[in-house]
């Protein structure tokens, strides 16, 4: 293409007069009843919580990555106790991401910096550890969750795989690698393992893949993009009751809803705004409906009652 | 899916859009990929080049802004932080520990400052700043910059950050060198020790291939630092965790914490930023102030607080009775060799090693050897005390010996001072240590010990450091020795007494006689060779007890009493004759002839009751101290006589004296005749045949009675053929016997004419009185 630069500059100038940002249809949008805000645990302010678990008893578990820890509230956000700690000794963590509640009342991080799953009772007393070891090594865990059946699914952000280990830490079974295919991942991250399925957030594939728990793939939530059921950044992803997929978008500071057969149904907000949430990662629904979204560069957890 | 080239769906007026942005890339290739494009791999963070946007009846989650105003300013949404942050949260890579810390960031959404001078290449700037001017993410960050394969630096840089170079393209001026006053760069820090644990826990990098050369990265994160210097661990720890040994600033009124409880320095300050700043200081060792002009640089850093309108204005050092600085160790018998200290003055009293302490250069550079003494010689600025730190007095009361930044101990054995001054040493066994002779009185002066009973290092009251104050005295030595030597003193029972050797004198009385080896002053006390009065200290080395023995401990009491072998004497006065012959050169014959005591009364007391072994030969005739008698300081019992010079002879040349067999028949000149001694009307004192005479008072006069040492010279056996003694007791005659040189009897023949050879050799008998009516 060769104009001349006078040319060049008369193009650039009127078509930039033009309208660009389409106006588009209205988005769907539900509103979520705000509860409350937890910003601070009971040793301090809350620092880039990324990820948030409900225990048996109700209690909240989240991850103050910040600050190497694991704050727990109670059910209505009362602060009470953190456990953890910046190290690398038993029940201190570096760096960890995400946070799981087993079946059985445990609660198990994923201690990213320090490559292991530390699990700890409700209360948050260490009770044991093993190394996050796939095919090929040492990986840095992203989130982990318990099946129920005394298996732990973890996601592996060096090695973009799917592990499963048992309790004692032994490599059952993994699958994926990096690429765009269903089936693989590119930097997987949070996971939920509800009624033999695994949902997996693909963070730079756009979509939430899920999985047989044999590791058979079913199928995709999400595509690529920016618009209603569309996603950019996806890091965290909860189920309801329903069975409604949750899946929130950390640059796009919103949380998307899907059916129960993985269609885009509305997004949280209202009078088709969404809803305004800042680099939201980690999700959690309780059994009473209400939601729990980290807001990493707000440093807190914000507490909606689900429509 | 709004992928371009796969829906099919682009626009018209999208296309024309993206036609017309297109002609304004540049047609270089290898920006290739920098071109527009919605592909998925450029579109992870160019979200704006989503086709998605150009379509009208699409809705959209985020709304069209491709250069959103965010918190540093106007910029591309590819280079904002939330685009950044949507990755670098953990879940992709984790910088998470830039956020931690957010507001210790290199600063971004603010315009360079004018120091900072941004490279350009072909033209274009290296390190683009926003729509704003101001720098931004995308200022040193840029997905295009650097392959993504790199393994080195994979840090989407826009240029490689080996060893600091990006940091140092706009921040050139920060590296200098230490002569810029900057902190040295990509020097071997095993120079000083391994990089710190601290260090490397806290993210610090160096470079080099074995890491280990200081960069910018060593002291500074870019991102998640400890403070808004964008230091890697606390401004308080920092220097430290590198310098250890300064550590012991920390606390004392040295420490910049403590100086900005004063209001001295900002409060914001780490350790030690009071005296450095690692970058743009005044000179080297990074200074913090502006350097006097004209000084020794090293003493220049120190005055620029120790000064009356300096932040340590409370301890201002004049140069005024201050050790001297800018003088080179040598002078006082240090002997440098291979870094090693020794003594021209032999060992220390506990044959400890000496300390290399650090001499400097006139630049205030450390050397070895030729290097001169600055105050940081004796002072270690870091290190308040060098006591263990259950004996370390506290760091912010008033200094004694113990604390003040002294390198050395300076308390009770004196360590720091004698360290150069080894031959001062000994005062620690002696009585001038006030611990051993008055306890009670010890550490009063200034509380520095040993030393600091007399001598203050700054501000003292006159010359040679003195602290204490002055008795009364000739000359300002005098006056120091009286500050304790006088009544009520310190040393009251230690006094002169009405008759002693005079002092403030000036040595030329003794023409011909001097020898230059002891230490003469002027009235200020200030010391000279050759020249100069005679003082307290000709004599005396207040500093060592016995000039034989400097080790001995048998002064270090206080009930000792001193001989002529110690005393504090320079030299031994005793049992020979030589510390007084070092002036009275030409009384040194005396030895071995019958007026040597060791020769004919060895047993014999002066007035002290003190025999010669102890008072030496002069001692047992004149007495430096507390003589009975004023007369030439006459130490013993006068005998009769006719003049005061016949009664110090007949002290001993008396019948019932030890000297009785040496008692004339005929004994003196007549009285009423005054002699003159003088020749051709010029006194000949000091001429050869000069036969004094003199007068009442005994004092050698121009005229004046002839007696007894008008012809006879005591100290000298014989003047024909001077020399010592035999060693015996002899019997002589007119070629000895203490005559003055019998060939010369002007002064006889004065009267006498021809007669005066008989006179001479007969005075004493019978016969040549009678040859002259005075004599009947």
């Amino acid at each position: 293409m060769h104009l001349s630069h006078a040319n060049r500059a008369l193009l650039v100038a009127a078509l930039l007069a033009l309208p660009l940002t389409g106006q588009g249809t209205a988005i769907p949008t539900k509103t979520p009843r705000h509860l409350l805000h937890i910003e601070s645990s009971s040793a301090g302010a809350l620092l880039l919580p990324t990820d948030v678990t409900i225990g048996n008893s109700g209690n909240i578990y989240v991850v103050d990555s910040g600050n190497d820890r694991i704050a727990m509230f109670g059910p209505a956000g009362r602060a009470l106790s953190t456990f953890g700690g910046s190290g690398a000794g038993r029940g201190q963590l570096k760096d960890p991401i995400g946070i799981g509640a087993g079946r059985d009342g445990k609660i198990y991080v994923a201690d990213a910096g320090n490559r292991r799953i530390q699990i700890f009772s409700a209360s948050g007393k260490f009770i044991s550890s093993f190394p996050v070891k796939g095919g090929s090594g040492l990986v840095k865990p992203v989130d982990v969750a318990e099946s129920g059946n005394g298996e732990i699914y973890v996601t592996g952000n060096s090695n973009h795989k799917l592990m499963v280990f048992n309790h004692s830490g032994r490599l059952l079974r993994e699958w994926g690698g990096e690429g765009t295919s269903d089936g693989l991942f590119r930097y997987p991250g949070t996971l939920v393992v509800r009624a033999g399925l695994v949902y997996v957030v693909d963070v730079l594939n756009t979509r939430v893949q899920v999985f047989e728990t044999s590791g058979r793939f079913r199928f995709n939530i999400g595509e690529w993009g920016v618009g209603p059921g569309q996603m950019f950044r996806p890091k965290g992803v909860a189920l309801d009751a329903k069975g409604r997929a949750y899946v929130a978008d950390s640059y796009m500071d919103l949380v998307q809803v899907f059916d129960s057969s993985y269609k885009f149904m509305y997004v949280l907000g209202s009078s088709g705004r969404p809803a305004k949430f800042t680099a939201p990662a980690g999700l959690a629904i309780d059994s009473s409906g209400r939601i729990y979204v980290t807001e990493m560069l707000k440093h807190r957890v914000s507490v909606y009652q689900l429509p | 899916m709004e992928y371009l080239g796969e829906s099919g769906a682009l626009s018209i007026r999208a296309g024309l859009i993206l036609a017309a942005l297109l002609t304004l890339l540049p047609e270089n290739p290898a920006l290739a990929s920098r071109e527009i494009s919605p592909k998925r791999e450029c579109s992870i963070c160019h979200v704006m080049w989503l086709t998605i946007f150009t379509r009208q009846e699409a809705a959209t989650l985020i709304p069209y802004d491709p250069k959103p105003k965010v918190e540093t300013g106007k910029q591309d949404v590819a280079s904002t932080e939330r685009m950044c942050f949507s990755c670098h949260d953990g879940f992709v890579r984790d910088s998470r520990f830039a956020w931690e810390k957010r507001q210790h960031f290199h600063p971004v959404g603010v315009k360079p400052s004018s120091k900072i001078e941004i490279p350009t290449m072909d033209g274009k700037t290296v390190f683009p700043l926003n729509e704003e001017g101001k720098i931004y993410c995308g200022t040193c960050h840029s997905a295009h910059g650097i392959d993504w394969k790199e393994k080195f630096s994979p840090l989407f840089l826009r240029v490689k950050n080996v060893n600091s170079s990006l940091c140092l393209a706009c921040h050139v001026d920060r590296a200098t060198g230490v002569e810029e006053g900057n902190h040295p760069m990509f020097r071997n820090i095993e120079q000083i020790g391994e990089v710190p644990d601290e260090l490397r826990r806290a993210g610090s990098k160096f470079g080099g291939k074995r890491r280990n050369k200081v960069i910018c990265q060593s002291c500074h994160r870019i991102h998640g630092a400890a403070d808004e210097k964008l230091l890697a661990v606390d401004k308080h720890d920092l220097c430290t965790t590198c310098h250890v040994g300064k550590k012991g600033v920390d606390g004392t009124k040295h420490d910049a914490a403590i100086m900005s409880e004063k209001g001295l320095i900002a409060p914001d300050s780490g350790l030690c930023t009071a005296c450095h700043k690692p970058h743009s200081g005044k000179g080297p060792r990074m200074w913090a102030y502006e350097l006097k002009k004209g000084e020794n640089r090293i003493t220049a850093m120190c005055l620029s607080c120790h000064n009356p309108k300096g932040a340590a204005r409370e301890k201002v050092v004049s140069r005024e009775h201050t050790h001297p600085i800018g003088v080179e160790v040598d002078k006082v018998g240090i002997v440098i060799n291979g870094g090693k200290w020794s003594s021209r003055e032999g060992d220390t009293w506990n044959e400890q090693p000496l300390k290399p302490l650090p001499l400097y250069d006139r630049y205030g550079n450390r050397v070895t050897k030729g290097g001169q003494v600055a105050c940081t010689t004796c002072h270690d600025p870091h290190n308040w005390s060098t006591l263990p730190p259950e004996q370390r007095p506290d760091p912010l009361a008033e200094g004694d010996g113990r604390g003040s930044f002294l390198r050395l101990p300076f308390g009770d054995k004196a360590v720091l001072c004698t360290n150069c001054h080894v031959d001062k040493a000994m005062v620690a066994l002696s009585k001038h240590n006030l611990r051993i002779s008055s306890p009670t009185d010890a550490g009063k002066t200034t509380g520095a010990g040993v030393c600091g009973d007399c001598h203050k290092p700054h501000e003292g009251k006159g010359p040679n450091l003195w602290a204490r104050g002055y008795g009364p005295g000739n000359d300002t030595i005098e006056k120091m020795c009286r500050d304790c030597h006088q009544q009520d003193g310190i040393a009251g029972n230690k006094l002169t007494g009405e008759n002693f050797h005079p002092v403030g004198v000036e040595i030329t009385r003794l023409v011909g006689e001097v020898n230059p080896k002891l230490p003469l002053f002027n009235r200020q006390g200030k010391l000279g060779y050759g020249e100069g009065r005679v003082s307290c200290g000709t004599c005396h080395n207040p500093h060592q007890w016995d000039p034989r023995d400097p080790s001995s401990l048998e002064g270090a009491s206080p009930k000792v009493e001193g001989n002529g072998q110690n005393s504090f004497l320079r030299i031994p006065a005793a049992p020979g004759e030589t510390l007084c012959i070092e002036c009275h050169t030409r009384k040194r014959w005396i030895r071995g002839t019958d007026h040597d005591l060791h020769v004919t009364g060895p047993d014999q007391p002066n007035a002290a009751g003190d025999t010669v072994d102890k008072t030496g030969i002069c001692g047992q005739c004149h007495m430096v101290h507390n003589a009975p008698n004023r007369l030439r300081i006459w130490a013993r019992k006068l005998g009769p006589g006719e003049n005061p010079m016949e009664k110090l002879c007949r002290s001993c040349h008396d019948k019932d004296r030890f000297a009785g067999n040496k008692l004339p028949a005929r004994l003196t000149h007549p009285i009423e005749i005054r002699g003159i001694s003088m020749r051709g009307g010029q006194p000949t004192r000091g001429k050869r045949g000069h036969r004094p005479v003199y007068d009442e008072q005994g004092e050698e006069a121009r005229s004046g009675v002839i007696t007894c040492p008008t012809c006879h010279d005591p100290h000298k056996w014989s003047d024909i053929r001077p020399r010592p003694g035999p060693g015996r007791n002899v019997e002589g005659d007119v070629r000895n016997s203490f005559l003055r040189d019998a060939r010369n009897v002007d002064l006889c023949a004065n009267c006498h004419g021809m007669d005066a050879i008989f006179r001479f050799k007969y005075f004493h008998a019978e016969a040549s009185r009678r040859k002259h009516r005075l004599y009947e």
